[in-house]
């Protein structure tokens, strides 16, 4: 067995090379392949990837197998050279990545096959499952990245395929812009990113020299640990900004998460694969995965915690008030990515990472249920325009009921475990520092949680309680999408009991050691992310506080959305302003539209302007003058120097006239005037 | 015979083209031009063959010249035939000849005037090809000025309704740009004194120069630079690119943008640097600043462009910049980036505009705004834009990508420039990056607008791309992507060539 574990690691560089050349295949030759082949060839190329994955998880987490030489298995090939300069780029395959090679692989499989049924008639369903085939080698890229340059060519390529597919239906204009949104809201972030991995690298090559210039993520943590005079230095907490910056943008949180909800124009299986399970992760995979740099930088931490819990809180809001099915599941989204920063920001490392483990399975459980609920509504992504689906749609609402009850946290499912960390966590770190800065990640998370289960139960009563409000026969959907959702559903429920706090196999697994850094460097082990090789006790006050506010949550959505009892009209009346402030999204959008589109076009319109009346209009003026000056050299040509010139002639033809006079031929004549000439000399003399 | 070959490559790479228009002017053009047409697509072909062949004799890590060729040719002021490669030139040269080819063959539809088009087209790749290999100054200054002859008559008979503006406003600013460099050309061989035009013995001589050192070396440099900046081109000597652009025929375009826009900087490579270092190091700040200026300029004012190569005009001028940047920071990964970026931005913007001329050719028309939906009926033309444009925004696995990432990564841990401020550099960077989000945006726009949206049905009669577009466009759909997955490719050709020039510079 554990030769089989081995040789899945020795294949791990393969794993994002399959689906990159099933999207090859499949651009070059959907003519031929037609439907089914490519859908068969897609399928089959993450099917490979998945089933390295599962045994490299499998391995680890369960068999207890380590990786040869360490904590990671690393294999690198030197990319280029430039003088004495050398890029390396490897893949690395740890616990962290086991994990998200498991999540990405797998969860893309059941995907890609709910996908055949889901976008069964397309035209461009060949295309679809191409796209669907690069988002995967690019996500599986990025996580097997062991150097900065390899995840920024892995998380501009998710951006591709993000772009690709949230267009996906191009002639709908809604579906074009959300996709151009999508792609230049995450690449203001990636700037940021750019620039952080700019600056980590100038590190090295101010303490390696440029033989010793590396991107690699070890190497640079490796550096930190050797200069332990770096922490909290504004280089470093600018680097750690920055990189965070990145992860802003891809994990959607404030104030770049406005290009998320709009992606949901894309096809749902789209929205449950890239913008809820797996692409949407990469920002907290990044911080996770760069976590000693943030660990040097307490500032850069106090941010990810603060954005997180903002960001948990404010995208709840918003779910609150929705009724596309599909933008309520993205708020969510948004909130809970919200919950993993503020988990790794207050420093529990292995909690936030665990929510992403947890929340990728109940997310995408709860996308594809949409996805069912929507083709079995014909369509119709309007929750008005649906209910009492529990009868006609009975594996639907049973797996759409498992997922709702996982992300409002009731015990045993897996959000409870993962959220109730999280939280756990973020009340160590207020009592490790009593003050009002950091009791807010804690409020935060309490308050979204309430709001969660709210929500989520808003939407289960909204879609499957009461009597069906839409148009034709709601209908179950086909088994290639009730199956994937079956087995999402187990997953929703089981996964979480790998992280619980009594047996916390996950905590053993995935977790930050500070580095050692000895008498000098007391402090850092101290701030640093706590209980880190020890899982934390059991909490039970947490626990209890947290589900009585999932249950308050899920109690109220059902007095006001299924008994009726509370009108919601009055509710609705009674805080109009805060109502329509939500449904109009706080009007970041507008604002954002205002300042980047129309100022931004008024500014390059009059910077064309400036080009064509400025600095052409001045290039003109010299082709003018040029000429002016020549015509005015030409008028003086014409008539000063060439009226010189023949002012000359004139004179000369006058003087010559009166010289003919003299010019006779007669012999006497001048005979008679050389000898005048002879007399005048001789009387001068 | 393959031994006479071997000893004079580069002459016959040169003066196949020759060769061939001399064959376009004898015979007959034949009905549509078809025999003028065959002939020079033949003629470049051959100096496209022997390119490669010089490619794979050539030996990256030698850094003196190589392929040498050394002719007296007026003895008494110190004329040399002078020719040879080295990694910076040798790339440009089989770029110079791959790109002729692919002109040639996008300028099939031409009916008008057969024998002169292609015959001045052969002679403007002669040209071309001359001022990478030249080594003699004079020389140098000979295919210089050839070149703008062929340009001037092709932009002005075969370009579109202002082609008389554009063509006199092109020949004008150039000539301005190489009167100056006649003078510096003419400056320099003074000060030598040596009765000698050889460009590396002028290097050697100046470089350590201790009267290159001060007023004379900046002004004599300045000189220089203005003549390569204007075929950069560098803001704010630009505005002849965007009118040149509009005007010329696709072809035409394609070698503008392609090739001569190379020039520029290779002329700031080979000549101003290693001669004047000096002043080099002196200026390179300002340069860094005008390349900034370049990349946030260009594609602003390209977002605001309602003509398709206009557009591609100014996004030359932004990516431009970053060649600029690059070379001024005299930093390894930045040299290197800003040569790979000069090949990338050859590639990817003939791509570009072959792509604006397959439209043109059918709509007659390049506004941007007047598609819409085209991605529905045309796939094949979509996926080619789609593939070009991502190459063009720089999106990491195709070739561009690298180019700007070295720039920038580079550039941003340049040493600071004497007396200027220590973060100079990760200024300018900080600065520029801004230009990668509006790259992004207007190449993404210009997709949405014309490919995305619901169909305009005012181009249903149009049809997809056939095979000869196809065949035109394929050099730069798989240099992208093979570049993109493995820049070492051509990165190895010139990064001995750049160690060798920072070496110089240095010391």
């Amino acid at each position: 067995m554990e030769r089989i574990f081995e040789s899945a690691l020795q294949l791990s560089p393969l794993i994002p090379v399959f689906p990159f050349l099933a999207f090859g295949i499949i651009v070059l030759f959907s003519r031929q392949l037609k439907n089914r082949l490519s859908a068969a060839v897609s399928i089959g190329s993450i099917a490979i990837s998945a089933a390295i994955s599962v045994v490299i998880f499998i391995g680890v987490f369960f068999l207890g197998y380590e990786f040869h030489g360490g904590e990671a298995y690393n294999v690198q090939m030197e990319l280029m050279k430039l003088g004495e300069f050398t890029i390396r780029i490897g893949v690395l395959v740890d616990n962290y990545t086991a994990v998200m090679l498991l999540v990405v692989s797998f969860i893309g499989m059941l995907i890609f096959i709910y996908s055949t049924g889901y976008m069964a008639g397309d035209p461009l369903y060949p295309r679809f499952f191409a796209y669907l085939a690069i988002f995967a080698g690019a996500m599986l890229m990025l996580v097997l990245a062991d150097n900065f340059l390899l995840i920024y060519i892995g998380w501009e390529l998710v951006g591709l395929a993000s772009y690709l597919l949230i267009g996906f239906w191009f002639h709908k204009p809604s579906a074009a812009k959300a996709a151009v949104k999508a792609f230049i809201t995450t690449r203001v972030g990636d700037v940021g990113m750019f620039l952080g991995i700019c600056i980590l690298f100038g590190l090295t090559i101010r303490y390696n020299g440029m033989q010793g210039a590396t991107f690699n993520f070890t190497e640079i943590f490796h550096l930190l640990r050797m200069h332990p005079e770096l922490y909290g230095t504004a280089i470093i907490t600018a680097a750690a900004i920055l990189i965070f910056m990145g992860a802003v943008g891809k994990s959607a949180q404030f104030p770049l998460h406005i290009w998320l909800p709009d992606a949901m124009e894309g096809p749902t299986p789209v929205s449950a694969l890239i913008h809820a399970a797996t692409m949407v992760a990469a920002g907290v995979y990044l911080v996770g995965r760069t976590f000693p740099i943030f660990d040097f930088a307490p500032t850069a931490m106090m941010v990810v915690a603060l954005v997180g819990g903002f960001t948990a809180f404010f995208a709840a809001t918003m779910g609150l008030v929705m009724y596309d099915i599909k933008k309520v599941l993205a708020y969510s989204t948004i909130s809970q990515l919200g919950y993993m920063m503020l988990g790794l920001g207050v420093g529990g490392y292995t909690a936030g990472i665990f929510h992403l483990f947890t929340h990728a399975f109940f997310k995408a459980l709860l996308f594809l249920c949409s996805g069912s609920v929507i083709i079995g509504c014909h369509h119709e992504q309007d929750m008005r325009h649906m209910g009492g689906l529990y009868r006609k749609m009975p594996i639907t609402f049973l797996t759409f009921l498992i997922g709702s009850l996982s992300i409002a946290g009731i015990f045993p499912l897996a959000g409870f475990w993962s959220k109730d960390e999280i939280i756990a966590d973020a009340l160590k770190w207020y009592h490790g520092h009593p003050d009002i800065l950091h009791v807010l990640p804690y409020v935060f998370g309490i308050v979204a949680a309430l709001m969660t289960a709210f929500y989520m139960f808003r939407l289960m009563f909204l879609t499957f309680g009461g009597k069906y409000r839409g148009h034709g026969e709601p209908h179950e959907t086909v088994p290639a999408m009730t199956v994937p959702l079956m087995i999402l559903a187990v997953f929703a429920v089981c996964c979480g009991w790998l992280g619980t706090p009594w047996a916390n196999r996950f905590h053993e697994l995935v977790n930050f050691k500070p580095f050692n850094i000895g008498e000098t460097g007391e402090h850092i082990i101290e701030t640093a992310a706590h209980g880190a090789v020890h899982a934390p006790a059991p909490n039970w006050s947490v626990m209890i506080i947290s589900s009585v506010i999932a249950i308050s949550g899920i109690l109220t959505a059902a007095l006001i959305y299924h008994y009726k009892v509370i009108d919601r009209e009055k509710i609705r009346t009674r805080l109009l302003p805060i109502h329509t402030l939500l449904t109009n999204k706080y009007y970041m959008d507008d604002i954002a539209e205002f300042i980047f589109l129309r100022c931004g076009y008024v500014f390059i319109k009059m910077l064309r302007w400036f080009d064509n009346n400025i600095i052409d209009g001045l290039v003109n003026l010299t082709g003018w003058l040029g000429v002016a000056w020549s015509t005015i050299e030409g008028w003086t040509d014409k008539w000063i120097v060439d009226g010189l010139v023949n002012l000359v002639g004139i004179i000369v033809r006058q003087v010559g006239g009166i010289a003919r006079l003299f010019q006779t031929g007669y012999l006497q004549n001048y005979a008679f005037v050389i000898l005048l000439g002879i007399l005048l000399i001789l009387l001068l003399k | 015979m393959l031994e006479f070959i071997d000893k004079h490559l580069l002459t016959l790479i040169i003066f196949a083209p020759l060769a061939g228009c001399i064959l376009v002017i004898i015979l007959p053009a034949g009905e549509k031009g078809i025999v003028s047409k065959i002939v020079s697509l033949f003629a470049s072909l051959i100096a496209l063959i022997l390119s490669i062949k010089m490619l794979s004799c050539f030996d990256p890590n030698q850094t003196t010249m190589q392929f040498v060729e050394r002719i007296t040719w007026i003895k008494s002021i110190g004329i040399h035939y002078y020719l040879g490669g080295d990694g910076l030139s040798v790339p440009l040269i089989v770029l110079t000849t791959l790109l002729s080819a692919v002109s040639l063959i996008a300028s099939w539809g031409i009916t008008d005037r057969c024998k002169g088009y292609f015959s001045l087209f052969l002679i403007l790749e002669m040209s071309m090809l001359g001022v990478f290999c030249a080594l003699d100054f004079f020389l140098f200054y000979v295919f210089w000025e050839i070149m703008l002859v062929p340009m001037y008559f092709l932009i002005g008979i075969w370009g579109g309704p202002r082609k008389e503006y554009a063509a006199i406003k092109f020949f004008l600013y150039t000539l301005i740009g190489s009167l100056c460099m006649l003078l510096a050309i003419l400056a320099m061989y003074f000060t030598v004194g040596e009765n000698t035009f050889d460009m590396l013995r002028i290097a050697e001589v100046l470089s350590v120069d201790a009267r290159a050192a001060g007023a004379f070396g900046i002004i004599v440099f300045i000189a220089l630079f203005i003549g390569f900046a204007i075929k950069v081109p560098i803001f704010p000597f630009h505005t002849w690119l965007p009118d040149a652009h509009v005007e010329a025929p696709t072809a035409v375009s394609v070698i503008l943008a392609g090739v001569l826009l190379k020039m520029g900087t290779y002329g700031l490579l080979r000549v101003n640097f290693p001669i004047l270092p000096d002043a080099a190091h002196t200026l390179a700040p300002w340069i860094a600043i005008l390349g900034v200026i370049n990349i946030l300029y260009g594609s602003l004012v390209a977002m605001a462009q309602q003509d398709l190569k206009k557009l591609i005009a100014y996004s030359s001028i932004g990516h431009m910049g970053f060649c600029v940047l690059g070379i001024a920071t005299f930093q390894t990964q930045a040299v290197n980036g800003a040569i790979m970026q000069m090949l990338n931005h050859g590639m990817v913007t003939a791509g570009l505009f072959l792509i604006a001329g397959v439209i043109y050719d059918r709509a007659h028309t390049r506004g941007v705004n007047e598609f819409g939906g085209l991605a529905t009926r045309f796939p094949i033309y979509s996926g080619f834009v789609s593939l070009v444009f991502f190459a063009s925004l720089g999106l990491p696995g195709l070739n561009s990508f690298w180019g700007e990432f070295l720039v920038l990564v580079g550039s941003f841990n340049s040493p600071a420039p004497i007396n200027w401020a220590a973060n100079f550099f990760p200024l300018m960077v900080y600065i520029a990056v801004l230009g990668i989000v509006i790259t992004a945006a207007y190449h993404l726009w210009t997709i949405q607008r014309m490919f995305l949206g619901p169909f305009n049905e005012k181009w249903s009669h149009l049809k997809d791309m056939d095979y000869r577009e196809i065949i035109t466009l394929t050099p730069t759909a798989i240099f992208a992507v093979t570049i993109g997955v493995y820049p070492r490719l051509i990165l190895d050709l010139f990064t001995p060539y750049t160690d060798a020039l920072l070496k110089w510079m240095g010391g």
